[in-house]
């Protein structure tokens, strides 16, 4: 029992318990995906140690791990950001998605730009254009009533099919892919590591974590967005604007999921490929939800997801399982997360009291 | 910051460390060593190394005659078990295109070209399916990393940017991409005679035609694409010199199945009665107004014939000959990158109603042809004899 009252001087017992809870959700996902490999044939200790030894086995997995984390981080982000002030800003694919172009742009037009000047101009670039696209939805919002889950969930298509048509129609470089040309050197963000992806976007992400936390926890902005997204009409009585407040929430919340965007391009593709997104916008919502709506609590979310990703090409590699069983994980992670009195129940069923 | 935050985040970790601790007491215990199944004697080896010097000379044969690659066709038996001994056990690598398996095309056909390096050669081979360009150069590196693959084998012509920087990085890793030539000297680029197995299509169409007016619906205007259409018409014009070939169409790109339609349909207005679809899943709805229409419709790269009754022929790529021919080499130790172009004579490229295909198409996608008029059969089978003799030089798309 020592162990466990040292622990509640560093946490309180609710707390340990949640804590206990959501390994629990963890490991019953990753249970059930056992589950379903020995019945589908895959030997499961096989498929999770090559997952492991892909996701964490060497200095260059980790970066693969940490390159796959990257942009859902962003989008999760996003999506937490206006999820304070009450909004469910399910687009964030397509604020990524514009933000990637319009770095995309910046970074092909300009070839004579000294370095810094140029990362900056395009990564405000995206921010910009990610803002745009969270703005519609906000605007929509506040002065129509449209609902934002709809709008920009539909603003996420509009994205994807219009820089779609860009790469493929005015900006498709020559050859047979749909692509934009390489951006120049100026605009690139460096890689961390020798022949890995990982770029220096994780630190701008790893900044926004800082930052997003600092702004809804430390500013008056954040407060009246959580008040807001706590309680419109009190917030409104305590004379918070709350329109502004839905509107600054959307906008900056597409703005970081446009970096995001500009992250990808400037770092690790160095052009705008059509479908180059397997969709990190949506996969930004769950991060998000597993992460328990909280900067590092997303960080951690994203590393796990990123883990999966990358662990998921080894094994998909080395054991033959079909990636597939990567997204069945993900989404029980989710689901158990989700359920928590789920997991009570199981834990009284077993003669534990919680 | 509320306490349950915290908790979320503190669990995520903990559950991390319980899942490092899992991975590093599991993984040992999967590097169990050689199971003595799994290799010969040093004894037997050499024996039969020896056997193998002996048969190099006839494998340098073979391999003349076919420009660079080796062919099954041109090895006896016996070479095959001892190359077997050889190659058995060594691994290669297969990235597939982002359509993925089962995609009827591409794809699975190379995929069938390492099944039968599987099934006669003995290697083991591991496959991705990228569903992403990005993810291509992810891919090829953590094989090429692994140092475990003979060869590397990249499907479609949109890995090749990616390959041409890990085939930098890992100079030592032999690479084989289909359809797109990066010029590194460890890949071997696979390009296929289009206008060739395109020849004996028009061959085809020129003799079934009624109205005297076939045409074409390509997907984009390159002389990829091209190539395919200037063999189809000198097909057409050998086997019948009164046949209208009409211009070729464009559809603009590779995935937009109603532009086809409508393109095709334009055509069968204006008379035609035969329509060869190069141009992916644009040509689905190409082939699809043929198929409305009730006029002859003709498919590319696989068998497309099982889709309608009225596409009645269609040019092969054979994707899996040339696949099985780059592991085939990867694996003998006579693997050389460069510039490989196979058409008729090594059976890279064809057409599905030749006999020695014919069988291969029905099984693969579960259905039967209606017999073809053996005159014309006759006819496409003179055209491939004299192609392969050089008596007929087809015109290439390329020039």
């Amino acid at each position: 029992m020592k162990a466990r009252e040292l622990l509640s001087r560093v946490v309180s017992p609710e707390t340990l318990r949640d804590i206990i809870i959501q390994i629990i959700a963890i490991l019953m996902a990753f249970l059930v995906g056992a589950g379903v490999l020995l019945v589908t044939g895959y030997n499961p200790v096989d498929a999770y140690a090559a997952m492991f030894r892909g996701a964490f086995g060497d200095v260059f997995r980790v970066g693969q791990t940490l390159t796959q984390a990257t942009p859902i981080l962003f989008t999760a982000l996003a999506f937490l950001f206006s999820f304070k002030s009450g909004l469910f800003n399910i687009g964030a694919e397509g604020q990524f998605l514009a933000g990637a172009f319009a770095s995309a742009l910046v970074g092909i037009s300009f070839q004579n730009l000294p370095a810094p000047l140029h990362v900056l101009l395009a990564l405000a670039a995206g921010a910009v254009a990610g803002g745009l696209w969270g703005l519609i939805p906000a605007v929509l919002k506040t002065r129509f009533g449209a609902h934002e889950v709809i709008t920009t969930m539909m603003l996420s298509y509009v994205a994807l099919y219009l820089t779609s048509y860009m790469v493929n129609y005015p900006f498709k470089a020559p050859g047979w892919v749909s692509q934009t040309v390489m951006i120049a050197e100026s605009a690139r963000l460096p890689r961390l590591l020798q022949g890995a992806q990982l770029s220096a976007s994780i630190f701008i992400a790893l900044a926004l974590v800082l930052l997003t936390r600092f702004i809804l926890n430390r500013t008056i902005l954040g407060y009246e967005i959580r008040a807001t997204g706590l309680n419109p009409s009190a917030a409104e009585n305590a004379g918070i604007d709350v329109k502004r407040g839905m509107i600054l929430a959307l906008v900056v919340s597409g703005a970081i999921a446009g970096l995001g965007g500009s992250g990808e391009i400037m770092g690790v593709h160095r052009r705008f490929i059509d479908g180059f997104s397997p969709g990190y916008g949506w996969d930004g919502l769950a991060v998000a939800l597993v992460g328990g709506l909280s900067p590092v609590g997303s960080l951690l979310a994203a590393i796990l997801f990123g883990a999966l990703r990358s662990g998921g090409m080894i094994m998909t590699r080395v054991t033959g399982v079909p990636l597939d069983i990567v997204f069945l994980l993900q989404a029980l992670v989710i689901l158990f997360v989700a359920a928590p009195s789920l997991i009570r129940a199981i834990l009284k069923r077993g003669g534990l009291r919680w | 910051m509320s306490s349950q935050n915290t908790t979320l985040y503190a669990g995520i970790v903990i559950a991390l460390i319980i899942g490092a601790a899992v991975g590093y007491f599991v993984y040992p215990s999967m590097n169990t060593g050689l199971d003595p199944n799994d290799y010969v004697e040093k004894s037997t080896y050499n024996a039969l190394q020896s056997d193998y010097d002996d048969s190099q000379e006839a494998l340098i044969g073979a391999k003349a005659s076919l420009g660079g690659a080796l062919s099954k066709a041109a090895l006896s038996d016996i070479v095959l078990s001892q190359i077997k001994v050889l190659t058995t056990g060594k691994k290669i690598g297969l990235i597939t295109g982002t359509g993925g398996l089962g995609d009827k095309s591409f794809n699975d056909i190379s995929n069938a070209g390492a099944q039968r390096a599987e099934d006669e050669l003995g290697v083991e081979f591991d496959i991705v399916q990228p569903t992403a360009i990005a993810e291509y150069e992810g891919y090829q590196r953590d094989f090429a990393m692994s140092g475990e693959y003979e060869i590397i084998i990249c499907v479609g012509f949109d890995q090749g940017d990616a390959l041409t920087i890990v085939a930098a990085e890992y100079p030592d890793q032999n690479f084989a991409i289909v359809d797109m030539v990066v010029v590194a000297p460890n890949v071997a680029s696979l390009t296929f005679r289009s206008n060739e197995g395109s020849f004996l299509l028009g061959v085809v169409a020129g003799l079934t035609t009624e109205t005297g007016t076939i045409g074409f619906v390509g997907g984009v205007d390159i002389p990829l694409i091209r190539d395919f259409y200037v063999g189809y018409k000198a097909g057409a014009e050998w086997a019948n010199p009164t046949v209208t070939v009409g211009e070729p169409v464009f559809v603009g790109g590779w995935g937009d199945p109603a532009s086809g339609k409508e393109l095709a349909l334009g055509l069968i207005e204006q008379g035609y009665d035969g329509i060869f679809a190069a141009a992916g899943g644009s040509g689905l709805g190409a082939l699809e107004a043929a198929h409305e229409q009730g006029i002859t419709g003709y498919g590319v790269d696989a068998c497309q014939d099982y889709l309608h009754d009225e596409i009645i022929a269609s040019m092969t790529k054979r994707v899996d000959n040339a696949v099985f021919q780059m592991i085939l080499a990867a694996t003998t130790g006579t693997f050389q990158g460069g510039f490989y172009s196979g058409g008729l004579a090594e059976s890279w490229t064809g057409m599905c109603r030749l006999p020695e295909e014919e069988a291969l198409w029905e099984s693969t996608f579960g259905f039967v042809h209606d017999p073809i008029d053996e005159d014309i059969l006759a006819k496409v089978m003179d055209a491939r004899d004299a192609i392969i003799a050089g008596d007929i030089v087809v015109p290439s798309g390329y020039d």
